[in-house]
């Protein structure tokens, strides 16, 4: 049976004109301040509780429960259902497929998620709309490391360096995955005190990056900085960075390398 | 069949489904008061977070982002299942 058909059984009202629409009905069940029971546009049909009778509510709330249990259809809060089909939408599309795929089997499920959540919150915030509950909905199920997963696909690492990390460590001949998952770990859980060594930098400008980074960090009361680079040409630029930095920050440092792709952290 | 309510029905809607709101807000068996409604992950709704009831065994769902991508996943695996 549908909507339409369920409706006439329970709303004394003259359905006659929504049977062109029968099968496309979509029902939003509203409280209203009018003295209509029932009003569409196309077939998006309003039923207004606010002025049915008893037994209609009754019969309301009986077809409610059915539609659920029998028709196994959800009843969902108009925002839930615009944000459900605004999610699908995102999530399907080649986009976000091809780097959902690309690192599923990679890192771990749990961040799969947060990535296809995180791409979606960058859709949004890309289209000039608010994302502050979404972050917050985030951070509220995955805690930090959630929301140092959602910056760093905002800001682009997710391309820019994991990625490209992944594809220098396989080449190597060594490779063993473990060595990514720390890679990748460290990237993430502490993505705050990170910065990105890239092509596009110059070695003054990388080096002006990290000084800001100190600066910013000190300020908060962080004590250290990682420092990452993948590639010969930004492992040169660390390099120069450090022989730049060694007077000003003589503290010891700590080196990762592997081929080409390098971590320092270092302390101040 | 695509069925919705807005804010204004909430509370009619969870009478259908013969739930209430307690006194600090969150969703609760109208016949037994004490007992909070919970999520499948076994967390307890506020109003404010209460997204709709999908089928099941009757689940009440949030609306937050998390509960959204379950959602959509199901609904995917759904359709699947339905073809």
């Amino acid at each position: 049976m549908n909507i339409l058909d369920k409706l006439q059984g329970i709303i004394s009202f003259d359905f006659s004109g929504l049977k062109k629409f029968q099968n496309k009905i979509s029902l939003n069940i509203q409280l209203l301040n009018r003295n209509t029971k029932v009003t569409n546009q196309g077939p998006n049909v309003t039923v207004n509780i606010n002025v049915l009778s008893e037994n209609e509510l009754q019969g309301v709330k009986e077809m409610l429960r059915s539609i659920v249990s029998d028709d196994k259809v959800p009843i969902l809060q108009n925002y839930t259902q615009r944000l459900l089909e605004d999610f699908t939408q995102v999530d399907n599309e080649s986009e976000s497929q091809n780097l959902i795929t690309y690192f599923k089997g990679k890192i771990p499920a749990i961040d799969i998620e947060v990535l296809r959540q995180s791409i979606y919150i960058k859709v949004v915030h890309d289209r000039g709309e608010s994302i502050q509950k979404l972050k917050w909905d985030l951070t509220a199920r995955y805690g930090n490391r959630g929301k140092n997963i959602c910056n760093l696909y905002s800001a682009g690492y997710f391309t820019s360096q994991i990625k490209p990390m992944y594809e220098v460590l396989l080449s190597q001949a060594d490779f063993s995955p473990n060595d990514f998952n720390i890679a990748y770990d460290r990237i993430v859980d502490e993505s705050p005190y990170a910065v990105f060594i890239n092509r596009e930098m110059s070695n003054q400008g990388a080096e002006a990056e990290v000084r800001d980074r100190i600066e910013t960090g000190r300020k908060y009361g962080i004590k250290y900085l990682n420092i990452h680079g993948i590639g010969e040409e930004n492992v040169d630029k660390i390099v120069y960075i450090l022989e730049k930095l060694k007077l000003d920050f003589p503290l010891p440092q700590e080196i990762k390398r592997q081929g080409n792709v390098i971590v320092v952290k270092i302390q101040f | 069949m695509q069925i919705t309510f807005d804010k204004t029905a909430k509370h009619f809607v969870l009478d259908s489904f013969e739930k209430a709101i307690d006194t600090e807000g969150y969703l609760v068996e109208k016949s037994n008061p004490q007992q909070r409604v919970l999520t499948q992950n076994g967390q307890e709704i506020t109003e404010e977070e209460f997204g709709g009831i999908i089928p099941g065994s009757t689940i009440f769902v949030k609306n937050d982002l998390p509960t959204i991508m379950e959602l959509s996943d199901n609904l995917k695996s759904f359709d699947e299942h339905s073809r």
